[in-house]
């Protein structure tokens, strides 16, 4: 196991150093320039004495391969310059959106955590069964309904008809009902659809014929050897979905005002505030990498297979 | 055995025809011009000459909703037909030549899968700029990766198949051999993942504009449409409801299409 | 001799919207202490419909049984879904063809022991265990403790098929049913689990169903074969008969034929294939394939002949002869 986690671990320095290449890249072959980007948010004057100061500024008179290393030594040391717009400091401003988001993430994480199983054994239990029906009916609408639209429904019947809901602001648990769930929906009906046909699939396995011959309860045999199965192949994609989530957070968090990474990253586009964009890059990477680290730590875990390998 | 074509693919096809008979003749459809402000008929409740009411300047819901049917629907179709085209070639093309154009190909595309196309996106749209042209040349950008591998892998069996070795045995060019022998194999598979995916692009270009980084005002267009109503969530709903609907109902459409052609090809397989 | 298991006038049908297809028709078969049993036929006859259905296997929805079963001398309910299941793997345990799937991938070799065991008794875990390593030992499977603790994919085929045979006989069941144990394994490892059954048939007067499509394991292992054509027991004879002078069904003799031989005739092959279920027709289900068929093969009804005291035939050549 150990072994397994340290070759994982060590699988992921290549693709930091391409992600980290991408991100400087990126903004080093800007169609706008850089600095005049800088100036104009600043309304500074175009003169050559403020060009030439707001070069020395970004170091931009030093060779690439120079700037590269002092723009990676910076951000080692979490330093990602300041905002162009906003005069703040990137890590600041990036460090509270992503905790905003990374919770609104983890409420989501809850509904699917929570209704995936639910739906997808009732679903499973009696196929084509009036559950069956239901949960089918729920994926359908679910992966078809755009989350913004899925969200201003809701923000109109629980917040404004209903009243039970507050809209925005994220205060009280109460504030992360609604964009957790319009969040998770869309990837709850994905995993339930998948663990729906994994329990077919695998309540028609010979080991299912072989457990029910030795006279195995029904019961525990749906409970342990079809449900853990089938919930194998759903673990390892719930686990990559984390980067999803808070990657996915952009349009949920404009429709409730979440004060997120979202957010954050549509005004620095609109903005063209790079020095957050080139921030956004290097954060989402790395979530993505630890998001698929726990996802294959998360399946050794469960799955004996992959802890010990194939004939071990 | 030749199965029944269930009930609810009636509904959606005629539904959908619907939306193509909106796109084909919405400029003759509308009644009012979109654009007029008219501040002294703010928020007008649905009428015969208002059908959808009317938004905050006073212009009319339902003729700004046949035009970013058109618009929303249209554009996105445009781009998937492209994306087609492109990715189907190029997995072809790797396929069939092979060597390092097809390692290129496979890496990049193994690269960029391992993000989602959301966030590709609105990396590309943020180093060139938000606009209409750069959101449709980032979908453009990141979508062919689908096809591209769907196309080389069927590609790579077909090109074993007896009658592509025999033709070119004949001494058939490369090109005869790629477009009479190879393309119409990929045909089905390419046909079923674009009405697949359709529903989704529809959605992601909306999503896009929703957020102020895909199609600009004022084009007319769903996305854009929710985006400005929503404002008026409190007061004025009907505003921000119809585009909803609408769009919901498009997506949903091309999600059950998808569904049921995907089920009947793998029926036939 | 006792008898462990008997069918009388096993039928089995398969219900399809309206209608009822017959899968498996008036089968009559034993089984008495210590005897080893071979149920032969190609695949698709119902050789494993009908262990499934003795067993209560089958969805009641979909399929529907027709006669009585006896387990050691005790008539079958086979309306009671719990005593059917507490009949499963006590008085009835099954080895099946492919171990290597069979076995929940992700359960350690003793979880098997352990949830089977649970299942028919209140012995502890630590019992159980100690249990399986004597069964195991048994099969000379060579350090079974550790065995024990291991994950079905870290086995050879070999290995799980000796283990399903510890699991089955855990729970000392009146007979033992071998669904094609030896498809999925390599050659020595069907010579050894076929000594092996032999050699509990043999020491503890363990009764077994044997069920193949391999003649030649059949007959060395068998004590009495039921030959199955389209799900009719065409013939059923004493192992000592299994000869081509001898079997009186044109099936079985062309079963025969094709069994690969040291000679220098070229090897007949059995043309065709049995009939699909939608295609069964009435009458002799074999009269297409057959030699010796006539018209009035198409409408027999597939009664019984006894050619002795333990040699039944359904074949209409046959009426009378004896």
């Amino acid at each position: 196991m150990r072994k397994y986690i340290i070759k994982q671990i060590l699988m992921i320095i290549p693709t930091l150093l391409i992600v980290s290449i991408v991100a400087f890249g990126m903004i080093r072959m800007l169609p706008a320039d850089a600095v005049e980007t800088y100036m104009l948010a600043n309304h500074l004057e175009m003169t050559d004495e403020n060009i030439a100061m707001v070069e020395e500024k970004f170091g931009l008179h030093e060779p690439v391969v120079t700037q590269y290393f002092s723009w990676v030594s910076a951000v080692l040391h979490l330093d990602f310059g300041e905002s162009y717009t906003s005069n703040q400091e990137v890590a600041d401003m990036l460090w509270k959106a992503f905790k905003a988001t990374a919770q609104l993430a983890g409420a989501a994480m809850l509904w699917i955590v929570v209704l995936t199983p639910v739906l997808g054994i009732f679903s499973a239990k009696k196929p084509n069964g009036w559950m069956d029906g239901f949960t089918r009916m729920f994926c359908l609408m679910g992966t078809a309904i755009p989350t913004f639209v899925l969200g201003f429904f809701m923000i109109r019947l629980f917040g404004v008809q209903l009243k039970i809901l507050p809209v925005s602001g994220k205060e009280s648990w109460m504030n992360y009902i609604m964009p957790s769930f319009a969040l998770s929906l869309a990837h709850i009906s994905s995993f339930v659809q998948m663990l729906r046909n994994e329990m077919l699939e695998n309540k028609k396995g010979a080991f299912t014929l072989y457990a029910n011959a030795r006279g195995i309860k029904e019961g525990v045999v749906f409970r342990t050897h079809i449900l853990k199965n089938s919930m194998l192949p759903v673990v390892n994609t719930v686990g990559i979905s984390i980067g999803r989530l808070i990657a996915g957070t952009v349009v949920i968090e404009n429709v409730f005002s979440w004060p997120g990474l979202g957010q954050l990253i549509t005004k620095a586009i609109l903005a063209r505030d790079y020095p957050v964009i080139q921030a956004y890059i290097l954060l989402i990477a790395i979530v993505f990498i630890c998001a698929n680290l726990i996802a294959d730590l998360l399946s050794a875990w469960v799955d004996p297979r992959i802890r010990l390998g194939e004939k071990g | 055995m030749k199965k029944k074509i269930p009930f609810r693919i009636y509904i959606v096809s005629a539904f959908l025809l619907l939306v193509l008979i909106v796109m084909a003749f919405a400029p003759q459809l509308i009644t009012h011009d979109p654009t007029a402000v008219d501040l002294l008929n703010k928020y007008d409740p649905s009428s015969l000459t208002y059908p959808f009411g009317t938004d905050d300047y006073g212009r009319c819901v339902f003729c700004r909703c046949l035009l970013a049917i058109r618009n929303s629907v249209g554009i996105a179709v445009s781009i998937e037909t492209v994306t087609v085209l492109i990715g189907t070639i190029l997995g072809m093309l790797a396929a069939y030549i092979g060597g390092v154009f097809d390692q290129i190909v496979n890496v990049v595309s193994e690269a960029l899968l391992s993000f989602p196309s959301v966030i590709l996106i609105m990396m590309i749209v943020a180093f060139l700029g938000a606009s209409t042209e750069n959101i449709i040349l980032a979908m453009l950008m990141v979508n062919w990766i689908w096809y591209t591998r769907i196309s080389r892998s069927l590609t790579l069996t077909l090109k074993e198949r007896k009658y592509v070795q025999a033709a070119k045995l004949c001494g058939a060019s490369s090109a005869t051999i790629l477009l009479r022998h190879i393309a119409p194999g990929l045909m089905s598979q390419m046909v079923v993942q674009f009405t697949m995916s359709l529903g989704s692009v529809i959605l992601g270009l909306a999503g896009f504009s929703f957020l102020g980084i895909g199609i600009q005002r004022p084009t007319p267009e769903l996305g854009i449409m929710i985006s400005d109503g929503c404002g008026l969530i409190r007061t004025n709903f009907m505003v921000l409801f119809w585009p909803s609907l609408i769009l919901f109902l498009i997506v949903l459409s091309f999600q059950i299409l998808g569904d049921w052609v995907s089920e009947r090809l793998r029926g036939r397989a | 001799m006792k008898e462990q298991l008997r069918t009388e006038k096993w039928s089995v049908y398969l219900k399809q919207q309206d209608k009822r297809l017959r899968v498996i028709t008036e089968t009559d078969l034993k089984i008495k202490t210590g005897e080893i049993i071979g149920l032969i036929g190609e695949s698709g006859c119902g050789k494993s419909v009908f262990w499934k259905s003795v067993l209560g296997l089958q969805n009641p929805a979909v399929w529907e049984l027709e006669g009585n079963a006896w387990i050691r001398g005790e008539m079958v309910n086979f309306q009671n879904p719990e005593e059917l299941r507490s009949m499963r793997g006590r008085e009835a345990a099954v080895i099946l063809q492919d171990p290597m799937s069979s076995f929940d991938q992700v359960f350690t070799i003793e979880q098997h022991f352990w949830e089977t065991a649970k299942a028919h008794t209140n012995w502890s875990r630590k019992e159980t265990a100690e249990k399986a390593v004597e069964l195991l030992r048994r099969l000379y499977i060579r350090e079974p403790e550790q065995v024990l603790q291991m994950y079905p994919f870290q086995c050879s085929g070999g290995m799980l098929q000796r283990i399903m045979i510890a699991i089955a006989l855990m729970m000392e069941p009146a007979v033992l049913i071998a669904d094609e144990p030896t498809t999925s394994v390599d050659v020595t490892v069907q010579r050894e689990i076929l000594s092996m059954l032999k050699e509990l048939n043999q020491k503890q007067q363990t009764s077994i169903l044997y069920i193949s499509h391999d003649l030649r394991a059949v007959e060395s292992i068998s004590d009495y074969v039921y030959v199955m054509y389209a799900g009719y027991v065409v013939e059923s004879f004493p192992v000592s008969r299994l000869k081509e002078e001898n079997v009186r069904h044109p099936y079985t003799q062309k079963l025969l034929e094709a069994r690969p031989s040291f000679t220098k005739k070229r090897l007949p092959v059995l043309q065709g294939r049995p009939p699909e279920l939608m295609e069964r027709q009435s009458g002799c289900p074999f009269a297409a394939r057959c030699p010796m068929a006539d018209e009035a093969c198409k409408t027999f009804d597939m009664k019984k002949t006894a050619i002795s005291e333990n040699h039944m035939v359904r074949c209409r050549k046959q009426e009378g002869l004896s």
